[in-house]
């Protein structure tokens, strides 16, 4: 299988602090895989370190092949990357179709010109982002809010407003910082679906840092188990779940 | 109530101890000598009324709850139904106005036109963008000088200058944007006033090219397709009422700058229109909302605020070139900070993000000096207590912005 995602070595330290310790681990493509471990783990860090947000210390991120440990966020994105945060980033003031509108900013004419005369091809970009608009509110179920503002829809209803903006980038590889945080079980168990309809039906990719251990064990491919910044553990769920490290790491020594 | 009192008594000392420099002294010419008249009344009614509103402060307040709900309540005008017809309306009749006014209203209203466009420039890049920019007014001095020293040394007509002014303030937009939009907020603010000074001091100190404070005189007026507005034409040229057949008067020249005016700032209405629909207007508006989703999802946050620097400037600099052409003399002295203040303080009274507004804003700031030219010695005074009650009752500026949304329609 093609590998999409190498990480080696990673190392992200905040002066005497080191958060992230020699991470490695590689993800082939069309796997979900799940990054768990305990709070302050340094999971948020190793995802901003593959995202772009920081810059390492130490190690190197492959895409594809191609180094990105040292391009800036947007430029990542643009390779294939994106991801969603722990709290929610919405622009909250926009309204839902307009926040799947800004997403595929890189796929519509953006030229002065065309836009203040309204060529053709510009018609047509707009045209097309707003069919993309509109079936991705279909496939996470937020058609009905279009017109409503980001910030007035439930809060499960932004995680997915979330995911779905990823989507109209057309991504790679979905980074999904703790999809399931503050969600009910009903709604959990629609994020299980979805996930798996984006990696069968989509052909993305995805990395997701979760606490929910049904919903990590019933989905995920591989785990990767981090505990004060190093990789203690990486295998399928069943091998996690029997890992003595992983189970002290969770409850502590004996 | 006693600590009211004490509450009242020590705003009045203030007052007292802060009026008598500004108001209480005043110099006064007796042949040749300046001597200090001190009056002390003027100070003393200052004390008595702060005194006096600060010890009813809570009774006002109280009063004012039931109208601060009402103000809440006042419309932002919703005239969506009928906005074709009312824009049109207005435009006809901004159009015929001058032909059955004075000379000296539409030299306001011109003056006020250009206000307009400063604001509309500056709109976008505080008002959409959301980045504090205190030195605007260096892009309108750059389009200004750019006409009057392209006329000056080479000889090159308004039509042909205003695009080039246009492009070189977009330039310097371009340039100060390069290594300052790192810079969030306070920061960007302080580095764009200090740009502002720097344009203002080097075209005060470049004399042999730019005049230094003497400044450029005898600009050229623009031309309506080569007929000049003077009584006599240059060599080889007609003036216009040669040509129309009809006797001189100075009052076509003021109403063809006040039309002309009025069609730069519809092209600015339109252009700014479309932006805010486009991709980079919603850019725009997500970068100010949130900038690291908006990296998260592939937008280059300097690029898209450079855009809007660029834009912003190249307004500024169109209406230099108009500015310079309407005076026919500039100086460093009509670009200083107090101008870069007046266009944010127009920005920020008409409502962030809000044309209408910005508009509203403009005319206001402009004709009301004109017409309390009494009260000149009071202008500031009273333009710092316009903006503190508009701070206190309406934050979100006169008209507030209402962005076009996109609709998903099924």
């Amino acid at each position: 299988m093609k590998i999409l995602l190498h990480v080696e070595n990673l190392g992200m330290r905040f002066g005497g602090l080191v958060a992230v310790d020699d991470v490695s681990f590689t993800m082939h493509a069309h796997q979900i895989m799940a990054v768990i471990g305990p709070n302050g783990a340094g999971k948020t860090t190793a995802f901003n370190c593959i995202s772009g947000f920081y810059t390492p210390t130490q190690g190197r991120v492959e895409l594809s092949g191609k180094c990105i440990s040292d391009l800036p966020g947007h430029d990542i994105a643009r390779l294939g990357l994106v991801r969603t945060f722990q709290n929610i980033r919405l622009f909250n003031n926009m309204t839902v179709t307009e926040n799947l509108l800004v997403a595929q900013h890189c796929n519509v004419n953006t030229g002065l010109l065309a836009g203040l005369f309204k060529t053709p091809d510009f018609r047509k970009k707009e045209k097309q982002a707003m069919e993309k608009t509109a079936y991705w509110l279909e496939q996470v179920g937020l058609l009905e809010f279009a017109n409503r503002q980001a910030d007035t829809l439930a809060y499960g209803q932004q995680r997915r407003l979330e995911i779905a903006r990823c989507m109209v980038t057309s991504p790679k590889l979905l980074l999904l910082d703790e999809p399931a945080a503050g969600l009910n079980p009903n709604e959990t168990a629609d994020l299980d679906q979805l996930i798996m309809r984006l990696r069968d039906d989509h052909g993305v990719s995805i990395l997701l840092i979760e606490h929910d251990m049904s919903l990590v064990m019933g989905i995920s491919d591989k785990i990767v188990v981090l505990d004060q910044g190093c990789n203690i553990a990486s295998g399928t769920p069943a091998e996690i779940r029997e890992n003595p490290d992983v189970i002290r790491a969770y409850l502590g020594e004996e | 109530m006693k600590q009211q009192f004490s509450d009242a008594f020590i705003a009045a000392l203030l007052t007292g101890l802060l009026t008598i420099p500004i108001i209480g002294t005043q110099l006064v010419t007796e042949g040749i000598t300046l001597t200090l008249a001190w009056d002390g009344w003027k100070v003393m009614t200052a004390m008595a009324i702060v005194f006096v509103v600060r010890l009813l402060t809570p009774q006002i307040s109280q009063a004012m709850q039931g109208v601060k709900k009402a103000s809440s309540k006042l419309p932002s005008i919703n005239f969506a139904e009928h906005q074709t017809i009312l824009i049109t309306i207005v435009i006809v009749f901004a159009f015929i106005w001058p032909f059955f006014s004075s000379r000296g209203a539409i030299d306001i209203a011109t003056l006020t036109l250009i206000y307009i466009m400063l604001g509309l420039g500056l709109n976008i890049v505080v008002g959409f963008a959301g980045l504090l920019d205190l030195g605007y007014v260096a892009f309108y001095a750059v389009g200004a000088y750019t006409y009057a020293l392209l006329s000056q040394y080479y000889g090159l007509s308004f039509w042909v200058c205003l695009p080039i002014s246009g492009l070189l303030a977009a330039i310097f937009g371009f340039l100060l944007g390069f290594p300052v939009l790192r810079l969030r907020g306070d920061y960007l603010a302080i580095v764009t006033l200090g740009f502002g000074e720097i344009i203002r001091l080097v075209l005060n100190n470049w004399d042999s090219l730019t005049g230094g404070p003497d400044g450029i005189t005898s600009i050229p007026k623009p031309t309506l397709f080569g007929l000049e507005f003077s009584r006599r034409a240059q060599e080889g040229n007609v003036p216009f009422h040669e040509f129309m057949g009809i006797d001189y008067s100075g009052t076509y020249k003021v109403i063809f700058l006040y039309i002309l005016a009025l069609i730069l700032v519809l092209i600015t209405l339109y252009v700014i229109n479309r932006l805010v629909r486009m991709p980079v207007g919603r850019a725009w508006e997500a970068l100010r909302e949130n900038e690291i989703a908006c990296r998260s999802l592939g937008l280059n946050p300097t690029i898209i605020k450079l855009s809007a620097f660029t834009l912003g400037a190249t307004f500024a600099g169109f209406a230099g070139a108009f500015f310079a052409a309407r005076q026919g003399f500039i100086n460093p002295e009509s670009f200083t900070f107090i101008e870069s203040a007046i266009i944010l303080a127009i920005v920020v009274l008409g409502g962030m993000g809000s044309q209408l507004g910005v508009i509203l804003a403009a005319i206001a700031m402009t004709v009301l000096p004109e017409l309390a030219r009494e009260f000149d010695q009071y202008r500031m005074l009273i333009f710092g207590l316009v903006m503190i009650l508009m701070m206190i009752w309406r934050p979100q500026g006169l008209l507030p912005a209402h962005r076009p949304k996109i609709e998903l329609r099924s």
